[in-house]
């Protein structure tokens, strides 16, 4: 019989490799489905991506990789990657005109081709056959109270002498500034000449200050620099928690509504590892982690939202059924004609 | 034949300690740079982003774009004021630096160059908590009574060719600082002992000497301008017409890379041509 001694360092030893022994199955699994490489924007929403999702992917076995940088440099990455055969980023989140875009290159997978079984709580109006909605929120007028003698209710309200000189646009929200441009108008949104003709109109009475970001239109609003601005009412709700004394009222032309969309990459090299991704994503409880922290809507009927935050997010079912919805194969035909109008005669 | 032996073992040696830096050069500058060459003379398509082919299309829609022309003239304008701002300034710094026999002149030394360790970003941020509607100088002008309304100081040609002008300084006071050290100051000394007057002896004497270290400066500085990007586009605002903006614009919002390209080199071209015309000015009168 042999001798055996057990000494308390030994003890340990064997404990600590025991344990370790333990615990190989659960870091195996969390390596073994891969990595997925998720292409988005910097900020809350990185942040949220790397905070929320990833553990909860991570548990289901794939490591959330998140590659941030604007949506012009995620679509050139994209078009390119799949023009060259292949890329590294696994799920591509953008605006769902710049998705649409994307769609009409074919450089993304076909949903039906996923697992995501968070998909068919999707609302209607948001499903696509290439990309799942996010988050949702919609353009709207934002003013400030202590400014304005009178709330405005229309996008033609801000070309009333009242805003002379006090309407700002953000230099990112081209598009959506046209769109309103042409409804101010009375026309067509995705009539873009109307759009222009308004806007030029606005910026010979003195208004219409672009501003570089969404940010440096609520520095505005901060300085009493503007007193309105068109913006997505989600914003509208980060700078009413940050303490800036703001409204935001949907307009009687209707709001144009956004939703901020992910969808897998026709390249992906882990496409059930993106599949993971995008049914996490669509998930209530994760859906409402987000409307929190952004104040963007869900985009899934089971995800509940308070009553106070459907107030002060949401909008009425009158408003959403005058949403004005934008024409995305117009606005992707008129995106070098429209920057260059932007640049060249609006901002110069 | 020994001789031959150890001159080609030195050129092996002198060729294996270039060949890193070659080579990172080739490949970190040279390669993207003739591929972005090459993508000038492609095609823009709004749904591919870029169609290959050959065509003179982007320089000829910058040259005959009247926007391009204001935004070159403009990036040119600032270039020029900022560095002759600059000169005019940082010479007296300079000459002060490089005389002066203090103790402290490392402290001074430091202090000229303590701008250089704060981003350009941050710089324009400090600029802006000035010159804003809310900046410094306008609540201090509301308050004393000399305004009643805010002046509009920010996304203006003071403002950019200001901030501009505070970048580049360091540049220029070190450059000239270094030129005035070893200037033989015994040579201004004969001057003025064989009856020159101080003036007759700073302009005949002193300032042909330290021209080729003010050319040095000045085209050091003013390559900065002519590609300066941040401040231009925080303290211009997006409107504001200059090259560096205008091309970052073309690649980053309207994914252009063509027509971006394009502006790339024409603002090379412009930024070597505009260098290699002061250098035969100054070289010429001097």
């Amino acid at each position: 019989m042999t001798n055996f001694n057990l000494t308390r360092r030994s003890f340990l030893i064997g404990a600590s490799i025991a344990g370790s022994t333990l615990a190989l199955p659960g870091l195996a699994k969390a390596q073994s489905g891969g990595r997925v490489i998720v292409g988005t924007w910097g900020g809350d929403y990185n942040r949220l991506l790397k905070e929320k999702v990833a553990p909860i992917v991570a548990k289901n076995g794939y490591r959330l990789v998140t590659d941030t940088g604007s949506a012009t440099a995620r679509k050139t990455k994209m078009i390119t990657a799949a023009q060259i055969g292949g890329g590294v980023m696994d799920v591509a989140c953008l605006s769902d005109s710049d998705m649409y875009h994307m769609n009409t290159q074919k450089v993304l997978r076909k949903i039906s081709d996923l697992n995501i079984p968070n998909y068919e709580n999707v609302f209607a109006q948001f499903k696509t056959d290439y990309s799942i909605p996010h988050i949702y929120s919609g353009l709207v007028i934002v003013y400030d109270k202590s400014q304005v003698s009178k709330a405005p209710t229309s996008i033609a309200d801000l070309w009333r002498d009242e805003y002379k000189g006090a309407v700002g646009f953000s230099d990112i929200l081209f598009n959506y500034m046209l769109m309103a441009g042409a409804m101010a108008q009375g026309g067509d949104a995705n009539d873009f000449d109307l759009g222009k003709k308004a806007l030029l109109d606005l910026k010979k009475a003195g208004n219409g200050r672009v501003f570089p970001s969404n940010e440096a239109i609520a520095n505005a609003f901060e300085a009493k620099e503007i007193k309105a601005t068109l913006m997505w009412k989600a914003r509208a709700f980060q700078w009413q928690k940050a303490g800036l004394d703001v409204a935001a009222v949907a307009p009687t032309e209707g709001a144009i509504p956004v939703a901020f969309t992910a969808a897998a990459t026709s390249f992906a090299t882990n496409p059930d590892g993106a599949a993971d991704v995008l049914n996490v994503m669509l998930d209530p409880d994760m859906q409402l982690e987000f409307a929190n922290a952004m104040g963007y809507l869900p985009t899934v009927s089971n995800a509940h939202i308070s009553d106070e935050m459907r107030q002060t997010l949401g909008f009425t079912d009158a408003e959403r059924d005058a949403f004005v919805a934008p024409d995305f194969e117009y606005i992707a035909h008129q995106l070098q004609d429209t920057i260059t109008w932007w640049n060249q005669t609006f901002k110069a | 034949m020994r001789t031959n032996n150890v001159n080609m073992r030195r050129a092996g040696t002198i060729a294996g300690l270039l060949s890193p830096a070659t080579l990172l050069v080739v490949g970190s500058l040279v390669l993207p740079m003739l591929t972005l060459f090459r993508y000038s003379f492609n095609a823009y398509d709004p749904l591919t982003l870029m169609r290959v082919t050959f065509t003179l299309e982007n320089y000829v829609q910058f040259f005959t774009t009247p926007y391009f022309h204001e935004v070159m003239i403009t990036t040119l304008s600032v270039a020029i004021i900022s560095s002759l701002g600059s000169a005019v300034l940082g010479f007296p710094v300079a000459y002060f630096l490089a005389r002066t026999p203090s103790r402290f002149k490392s402290l001074l030394v430091i202090l000229v160059i303590f701008p250089l360790l704060v981003g350009n970003v941050v710089r324009a941020a400090g600029w802006i908590t000035l010159f804003g509607t809310k900046g410094v100088i306008n609540v201090t002008l509301l308050k004393i009574g000399l305004i009643d309304q805010p002046l509009e100081i920010m996304y203006t040609d003071f403002a950019v060719i200001i901030s501009t002008l505070s970048v580049i300084l360091p540049f220029m006071i070190l450059s000239l600082q270094s030129v005035i050290e070893n200037v033989d100051f015994s040579v201004v000394d004969a001057a003025l002992n064989l009856g020159a007057s101080r003036f007759q002896a700073f302009r005949r004497v002193f300032l042909p000497i330290v021209m080729p270290g003010v050319m040095g400066g000045f085209i050091l500085v003013f390559i900065l301008c002519m590609n300066a990007y941040a401040t231009p586009y925080l303290i211009g605002g997006p409107g504001y017409k200059m090259m560096a903006p205008a091309l970052y614009n073309q690649i980053a919002s309207a994914a252009n890379w063509p027509f971006g390209s394009a502006l790339a080199f024409i603002l090379m071209a412009v930024t070597v041509i505009a260098t290699l015309l002061v250098s035969r000015v100054v070289s010429r009168r001097h």
